[in-house]
């Protein structure tokens, strides 16, 4: 359990910022991930946090200690690879101790820990195999289970589960959670699926381009995206361009956009008179009325039924100024049998608008 | 149409195992033949095959000539250089496999050099070299001429292995607080020993079959396997005695041979990769 605090860290390689100035703290026992398209620095940023590289400038402080210079082998963290980087030449019991081995462990403290841990991850009948007689998730646990053991303050996850199918990393996603809590150490996670984010996460760093651009609760990422890309890679959005026309009340405001005019309600005002702004899928409702503000009629482009919802894409080509041919989504939760051509009537409300970064 | 591949495929290899056993075997039966000529017949036109079998001439040899202080001088001088060559070509090598920096296909280039020039050039110049160095000894000289002409096999070979080597092991191996030895023994061995073991056969066997530099730096006094065996060719041509020095030279190297090969399949490291 300890804290973490980055503060102002740029990592170069050669000319190119990898990540460029960025700061993070993080809390004792906090689970935190930094999210990003590949690219962005997130893993950069991770092997900094772990000491494989040197910040060109910035310093990394672990429970307030300056740790900057400190080479990963003596460095109170311990990181859980994609690869899951086992050794292929020790048995999955030698692998879960041999962080304990290079500390000079005595046999019988090692044991203890390494029967806890493999009953926590339950590899109990896996002990004496080489991982290459594991499937994928078993190596994933051993993996895991050998972070564990080293009773590190911070354990790091650079994209742990990308190499499993669907259905187990959802399911292993949860034990890592459980594990998270029991153990209460500080969990930075680094990975690309937004629905991982959203899911394991305390707080969220967004990263993009070598730097944080949003952080926050995964509620607050979801519901106050800060801009177009944040909005667009956590979850779906609907994003335009608007034109704020004028403001009908206080936190109220009319914008047009290429679907036609909105109403918005905000608590922030916009930024710009030209905006971008978006709306989430499922903040469209099917009504009946037609006279309310923000209520459009269209035609259903493509409707692909999923159960507890439709997702429906309306090709968007005679309504606004824009002529540019697009198309938007629309996520019904209401039970409506709906297909391609059909008319419907859907209603945005204004509480679900959320202005963005102003347009270049 | 089908079968008719599959006999294609067939025939080829069954004419190349035969083109094989005639280039391979044919030679060192023969060879085996001649050595085993007994010294009081003659094997000459038009007998198919000798007169008489036997093995006298090889205890005859080994009392007659220098052969067992040779053997001696090539063994000892092929562990020697084998060990030189690997602890030199180590570090070049992991330059090679793991570290990118600039110009480094022209280095690679240039430690290959070695390799292309004639043996015989390089032993001339380099004998007189080494006296104007001070190196009088001619089993240093042999030596270092041997590490000199070895190496590119060496730098080759491991640096392939090198670059063989996992990454994300060698991280996992610092991250769980692993020192120098700990990296090496974990993350760097299984990878590279079949490379060191590949490396320290072919070095050995090119050493004790070395011929040019051996004779030029080492006559008049200090023979080895190959040298006695130029006794025999040329000049003072004895063909018998040539066939059972070739046979005692190549002996040893064939096993070896067979043993690494077995080696490098027990040390598939494309067996121990695993997932990711």
């Amino acid at each position: 359990m300890s804290t973490l605090s980055v503060e102002a860290v740029s990592v170069r390689f050669g000319d190119f910022y990898a990540i460029r100035d960025v700061s993070i703290d993080v809390h004792q026992g906090e689970f935190v991930t930094l999210l990003g398209p590949s690219g962005c620095g997130k893993t950069t940023l991770l092997k900094a946090i772990s000491g494989f590289h040197v910040p060109d400038t910035g310093t990394i402080h672990i429970d307030g200690v300056d740790v900057t210079t400190v080479p990963p082998e003596r460095r109170n963290t311990t990181m859980c690879f994609q690869s899951y980087a086992l050794f292929p030449h020790l048995n999955v019991a030698e692998n879960i101790v041999f962080g304990l081995r290079q500390q000079r462990m005595d046999g019988n403290t090692r044991n203890e820990i390494l029967d806890q841990v493999v009953r926590q991850v339950d590899l109990g009948t896996q002990l004496k195999k080489t991982p290459n007689q594991l499937s994928g998730g078993q190596q994933q646990r051993v993996a895991l289970a050998r972070a564990l053991a080293m009773r590190s303050g911070i354990i790091l996850f650079d994209e742990p589960l990308s190499n499993l199918d669907a259905k187990l990393r959802e399911q292993v996603r949860f034990e890592m959670l459980e594990l998270q809590k029991e153990h209460g150490f500080t969990a930075i996670y680094v990975t690309h699926d937004q629905s991982e984010a959203l899911a394991m996460s305390d707080r969220i760093f967004v990263m993009d381009q070598g730097n944080v651009i949003q952080r926050g609760t995964p509620w607050e990422i979801y519901q106050d995206p800060v801009n177009s890309f944040v909005a667009e890679f956590i979850g779906t959005a609907n994003t335009f361009d608007a034109r704020v026309l004028d403001s009908t009340a206080a936190g109220r405001y009319r914008i047009t956009t290429a679907m036609g005019e909105l109403t918005v309600a905000s608590p922030t005002p916009p930024k710009a008179e030209r905006i971008k702004v978006c709306w989430r899928p499922e903040a469209a409702r099917l009504t009946e009325a037609s006279g309310e503000d923000n209520t459009f009629s269209a035609t259903v482009g493509l409707a692909v039924f999923q159960g507890n919802l439709t997702d429906i894409l309306i090709h968007e080509n005679e309504h606004g100024n824009d002529l540019h041919h697009r198309s938007y989504r629309l996520q019904i939760f209401q039970h409506t049998n709906l297909s391609r051509g059909d008319e419907i009537t859907f209603r945005i409300a204004p509480e679900e608008i959320r202005f963005l970064e102003a347009v270049q | 149409m089908k079968i008719n591949r599959r006999r294609f495929n067939t025939g080829v290899l069954v004419a190349m195992l035969v083109v094989m056993l005639v280039w391979m075997i044919l030679p060192l039966a023969l060879a085996l033949l001649w050595a085993m000529v007994d010294p009081d017949y003659t094997w000459s036109y038009p007998d198919v095959f000798p007169q008489k079998l036997s093995f006298r001439r090889w205890p005859m040899l080994w009392e007659t000539t220098t052969l067992k202080q040779s053997m001696i001088n090539s063994y000892s001088l092929g562990a020697a250089v084998t060990v030189m060559t690997l602890l030199l070509a180590m570090p070049t090598a992991y330059a090679f496999g793991r570290i990118e920096f600039k110009g480094k296909n022209v280095a690679r280039l240039l430690t290959l050099l070695p390799m292309v020039l004639p043996g015989f050039v390089v032993a001339i110049f380099f004998s007189s070299l080494l006296i104007s160095i001070g190196v009088y000894s001619r089993f240093l000289g042999i030596m270092i001429g041997h590490c000199i002409v070895l190496l590119p096999f060496a730098i080759r070979i491991l640096s392939v292995s090198f670059s063989q080597v996992r990454q994300d092991l060698i991280d996992a191996a610092k991250d769980l607080g692993a020192g120098w030895f700990g990296v090496v023994r974990h993350a760097y061995l299984p990878t590279i020993k079949s490379g060191i073991f590949a490396t320290l056969i072919v070095v050995l066997i090119r050493s004790v079959e070395e011929f040019s530099l051996a004779f030029i730096i080492g006559s008049p006094d200090f023979t080895t396997v190959p040298t006695i065996l130029f006794q025999y060719l040329g000049y003072a041509y004895i063909r018998t005695n040539a066939a059972v020095i070739s046979l005692i030279l190549a002996g040893p190297s064939i096993i070896l041979m067979v043993l690494l090969e077995r080696r490098l399949e027990l040390a598939n490291p494309a067996a121990e990769v695993g997932k990711g």
